[in-house]
Formats: structure tokens, sequence, C-alpha cells
């Protein structure tokens, strides 16, 4: 069969590319691989050099000073920001275990248990919702939940279980990992659904055939076959933890939680101490960065092109 | 799972028992309430923004009244303009971006490279990307924040899932096809236009209509990066603190119900990848077999579903 005949600037471009396609390969990648360098990885490299500079007015001045890390230290003026930092890293942690016992449960549920079904796409976009709503009014909306005259007290005094509506609900630590949950549940069920979707069914009935009990199944074949996906699960949510400012200011209270280290970060950047903004930025990127050269090392990047 | 009985297990663990008969009903009973909990937010800000009392506890009553304060607010009219010119350019340039790569990923040696550069974005903290590039331009290159900035906050949130969304469709996209295709002389625009897009289509527009709907709720790069005018959620943020500004419930119930049903669509789409490659290589093979003389070779590609 001949050719087609060409006509047109896409085909007299697309002869032209078809004897280069080195050139070709060049164009498509180049622009998204250019924007994302230039305005992801080159400013957050950027933080690293300039976390050790210095203000001067308003502008940062190229010098050597570990002052901005040694005031987050506690340098002339207490270890509140280290106690902060101490309080973010316990929350985050917290979260990230409730996130992955209750996540990797509903992946287990939607991956295994209900394997095949229709529904199976559905329940997951389900869950996907919050994820593309508003960020904030989400949040917000949870204070008609906890509040004094919320939906669980209102409920719960209707019911006679308690007879004074509930104040600790609201504004506390409890109310930051509710909102917190609600954010990254997602987070988790996603990357641990897919890589348990990938262990063959064969796999799992194999076991049962050998006399293995779910018990045996879930601990020596389940669990170790999911963890790259739980692994990536739990650096989102850790990270995610710790790069949030909305949730603590609008849920958080007394105690700590309502000052997280993402919002030492913002009020360092609007008091334009950047030098400080980029000391903590660059703790929070070491720490992620971190975990995903460990996930790097142990699993391998490209398995995410497998996916 | 459904392990023989044997005489030996009959003296069990009540627990047990109960597990084996009602152990599904506690599953889906489980899921619900976290189906539940992660949609109440959402869904008791549509009750809220009905309400006459214009805070946020539970709804006691309805009335449009925030609505009608919505329509005459200049601020918030300006605020929606503005997200959605924002929404519709980081679509073009956030799904045109990601299907270019997605071209390129099949065709590179450096997969690892251009996943890694694609997708870390979604693992660093969104207000670190924002100040910092925030800081990068105004610091050392002199521009302060404006429409730009802002346009490339949204681009590089939305860039990753776009990509991410466009190369899973493109794996229903049998890598043999296109070569066949450039074999039988077509040059790539049409191995490209004629094979690939056909069938990859679904997965564009869902791609297009995540990055909409991301950008149309982006918070925490819009902070640090916008100009003059505030998009939507900045709008919403600006008032959070202060005691009345009810039209927000009244804008955000209607951001919530525009954005679940542009989800839907896109789940629609998405789930149509699959059929669309099935359909156009049984038309395809159809034709082959009409055609006088032309006789099937071999066995058809397996499609992936």
């Amino acid at each position: 069969m001949l050719p087609p005949k060409t006509s047109g600037l896409f085909d007299r471009l697309a002869e032209y590319f078809s004897d280069h396609p080195r050139i070709l390969l060049s164009l498509q990648l180049a622009p998204a691989i250019i924007f994302v360098a230039g305005v992801v990885f080159i400013p957050l490299a950027s933080v690293f050099a300039w976390s050790f500079w210095e203000m001067e007015g308003r502008r940062l001045v190229p010098t050597f000073s570990t002052d901005a890390y040694a005031r987050f230290l506690g340098a002339g003026g207490g270890t509140f920001r280290l106690e902060v930092f101490a309080t973010s890293l316990r929350i985050a942690v917290t979260q990230t275990a409730i996130a992955l016992v209750l996540g990797f449960a509903i992946a287990y549920f939607v991956g295994v248990k209900m394997r095949g079904s229709k529904y199976v796409l559905p329940l997951l976009l389900l869950f996907a919702v919050p994820f593309l709503t508003s960020y904030l009014m989400r949040t917000l909306s949870w204070h008609a939940v906890l509040q004094r005259f919320g939906l669980i007290n209102t409920v719960l005094l209707g019911l006679g279980v308690i007879e004074e509506p509930m104040t600790w609900l609201l504004f506390s630590e409890f109310a930051v990992h509710v909102g917190l949950l609600s954010t990254y549940l997602p987070f988790m069920i996603f990357p641990v659904w897919l890589a348990m979707s990938r262990i063959d069914r064969t796999v799992l009935s194999a076991s049962a055939d050998l006399g293995g009990t779910p018990k045996d199944t879930l601990f020596r074949i389940v669990i170790p076959l999911t963890l790259p996906g739980i692994l990536i699960g739990c650096i989102f949510v850790f990270v995610g933890v710790l790069g949030d400012s909305v949730v603590p200011a609008l849920l958080g209270g007394p105690g700590g939680s309502s000052t997280l280290l993402a919002n030492l970060m913002d009020r360092a950047v609007s008091g334009d101490d950047l030098p400080l903004a980029g000391a903590m930025a660059s703790i929070t990127l070491a720490m992620a960065i971190g975990l995903i050269l460990a996930w790097e090392f142990f699993f391998g990047l490209k398995k995410i092109g497998e996916i | 799972m459904n392990s023989p009985e044997t005489p030996q297990t009959v003296h069990r663990h009540p627990v047990e028992l109960f597990f084996e008969r009602h152990g599904m009903k506690v599953w889906k009973g489980f899921v619900g309430f976290f189906i539940l909990y992660v949609l109440l937010p959402p869904l008791l800000l549509v009750t809220i923004s009905f309400d006459p009392s214009g805070v946020v506890r539970m709804p006691t009553g309805f009335s449009l009244q925030w609505y009608e304060v919505m329509i005459n607010d200049q601020a918030l009219q300006g605020a929606i303009f503005k997200s959605i010119i924002l929404a519709f350019l980081t679509t073009f340039l956030a799904t045109f971006l990601a299907l270019m790569a997605a071209l390129g990923f099949r065709k590179t040696k450096y997969k690892t490279l251009v996943i890694a550069v694609m997708i870390l974005p979604i693992f660093l903290p969104g207000i670190i990307q924002g100040f910092s590039l925030s800081i990068v331009l105004s610091q050392f290159f002199g521009v302060e924040r404006n429409f730009w900035t802002e346009l490339a906050g949204h681009v590089m949130w939305a860039l990753p899932f776009a990509f991410l969304v466009v190369l899973t469709s493109m794996s229903a996209v049998s890598r043999e096809w296109v070569l066949a295709a450039l074999d039988l002389g077509a040059n790539p625009w049409r191995a490209f236009k004629d094979i690939e897009y056909p069938i990859i289509k679904p997965g564009i527009t869902s791609a297009a209509i995540f990055s909409f709907v991301l950008s149309f709720n982006e918070f925490s790069r819009t902070f640090y990066l916008y100009g003059t005018g505030e998009t939507l959620p900045i709008y919403v943020w600006n008032r959070i603190f202060v005691a009345t500004s009810p039209q927000t419930f009244a804008i955000s119930a209607l951001t919530v119900i525009l954005s679940l049903t542009l989800v839907g669509l896109a789940t629609w789409y998405l789930t149509r990848v699959g059929r669309v490659a099935k359909e156009t290589l049984e038309k395809g093979l159809a034709e082959q077999q009409d055609m006088p003389g032309g006789s099937r070779s071999g066995e058809p590609p397996a499609v992936a579903d």
C-alpha cells in the first residue's frame, strides 16, 4: 500500500522528523523537563544555598553563615522552633501510622476482597473526591462536625450519651489528626491499592491451597509484595503533613498543634527572614529526599513507570 | 479464605465465628464509614451554604441569601473570573506538556530520569515549592509576583497528575501498532494522529479535566506566587478568619459541586481508554477480513484493558 498523500504543515514537519527522530524526541521531552527543572528543582536546590546566606535589609546576600540553623536550634531566644519541629515530627509520624493502618485495610478490601468487581473504580474515586475539592473549605467544614454545637456533640447530646458538649473535639491535636486524615488517607490508599492490585490472584489462591490461613497470606504474601506501595504512601503522608500549614491553622489549638513546621516557615517568609525559612525548608526537603532515596535504593524508581 | 471445614475447628472463639459469619458486613461497614468520612466535609459545605445563620455549624434552616450576596460580590466575581482563566490556561499547558512528555517517554533511554523529574514534585511540600520559586524570582531576577508566576505555580501542580493519566492511557497502545504504521510508510505525525490519538483521546480529555480541577482549587503554591487579584481559594483564605463572609460558603459549595461533576466526567472518559482501544482493533480486523484478498496473518495483539 502506498503511503497516504502528505499535505499540511504537520505532515511536512513529520517528514523532517522521521529522518531526525532524535530531534523529535528532544522536542517532546524538553519542554516539560525544562519547565519542571526551572520552576521546581532549581528553586528547591537554591533553598539549600540561601539557607546559609544573610539578609541585608530585604535582600539575600551571599555569604556562609550557619546563623539560620543556629537560630532554628535555639540560639539567642529559646528552643521553641525546635519544640515545634519535635511536635510536627510527632504529629507526622502519628498521622502516618493512622493513615497506614486504615489506608492499608481499605486498600486490602478494594484490591483483594473486591478484586475484579465493577465497583472498584467508583469506590476508589469516592476516596479521591476530597483531593479534588477546595482544600481550605474542606478543612474549615470540619468545624461544623467538631465544634461545641457541631454534628458529633449534637448527636451525642440528643442520644443522651453525654450531658455536656465535648469541647476538646475542635482546636486540638485530635482535630488536627481528624482533618489531616481526611486529606491524606487517599494518598495512602492509592499507592497501596496499586501495589496490591498487581499481586497475581493465583499467588493468593496458591497460598490458601497450600494451607496458609488468611493471616499467613496477609503477612507473608500481601504485605511483602505491597511494601513498595506502603512506603510510597508513608512518604506521601509524612512529607505532606510536614508541609501542611492550613490544617493546624484552622483546626489546631493549645498544646502546640496550631503551629507546626509549615506555619513557622510561612511566618519566616512573610517576615522576610528568608535564611530561616530556607533552613527549615532544607531540613524538610532533606528528610523527603532521604526517604525517596531510601525507596529508590530498595525498590528502584523505574517501578513507578510500570504502574 | 474458604478453608475446608474440619471437625477439629468446631470449638472456636466466638469472635472468630462472628467474623466468619459477618466478615463481609464488617468490611463494608468499615469502608463505608471512611467513604462517609472523606465525603462528609465537602457535603457539609453544601448544606452550610443554604443555612441562614452564615456560620460554620450544623445547619438549621434553608435560605438562598448567601447565593444572592455571592452574586453581588465584586471581589468574588473577580476571583472567580481569574480562577477560570488560570484553570483554562493550566489545562491547556499542563495537558500539552504532559502529552509531549508521555510520547517522548516511550522512546527515551532515560526513563528513570524522566519519571523522576515528572513525578518527584508530588512528593515535595507545595508551600516550599511555592515560596522557593517566589523568592528565587524576586531575589535573583528582580521579578515580582505576577499573573505568570501564578500560572507557573498552577502548571507545576497539575503537570505530574496530567502526565500520570496520559501515561496510563498510553499503556493501552501497543508499541508494535505504531511501529507497524511507521513501517507502512506513515510519518510520525500520521502514526500519532491515526493510531495513538484515537485510543488515548479519552485519557487526554480526563488529564485535561483533572488539570482544570486541580488548578481551580490550588492554594498552597498560589499563596506565595499570586500577583494582583485573588484567585478563588485565595479569596476564601483572606476571609476565612474574618467573622462574617458567608458568601464564601456559597461559592465553595458551588465549587464542590462543579468539581464532583467534572471528576465524574473525567472518570467516565478514563474508563473509555481500554474500550476504545479494543473497538479500534476489532474494527481494523473486521475491515481487514472484508477486504478482498486480505487475510489475517497471525493472532491479533493482546489489548491491555
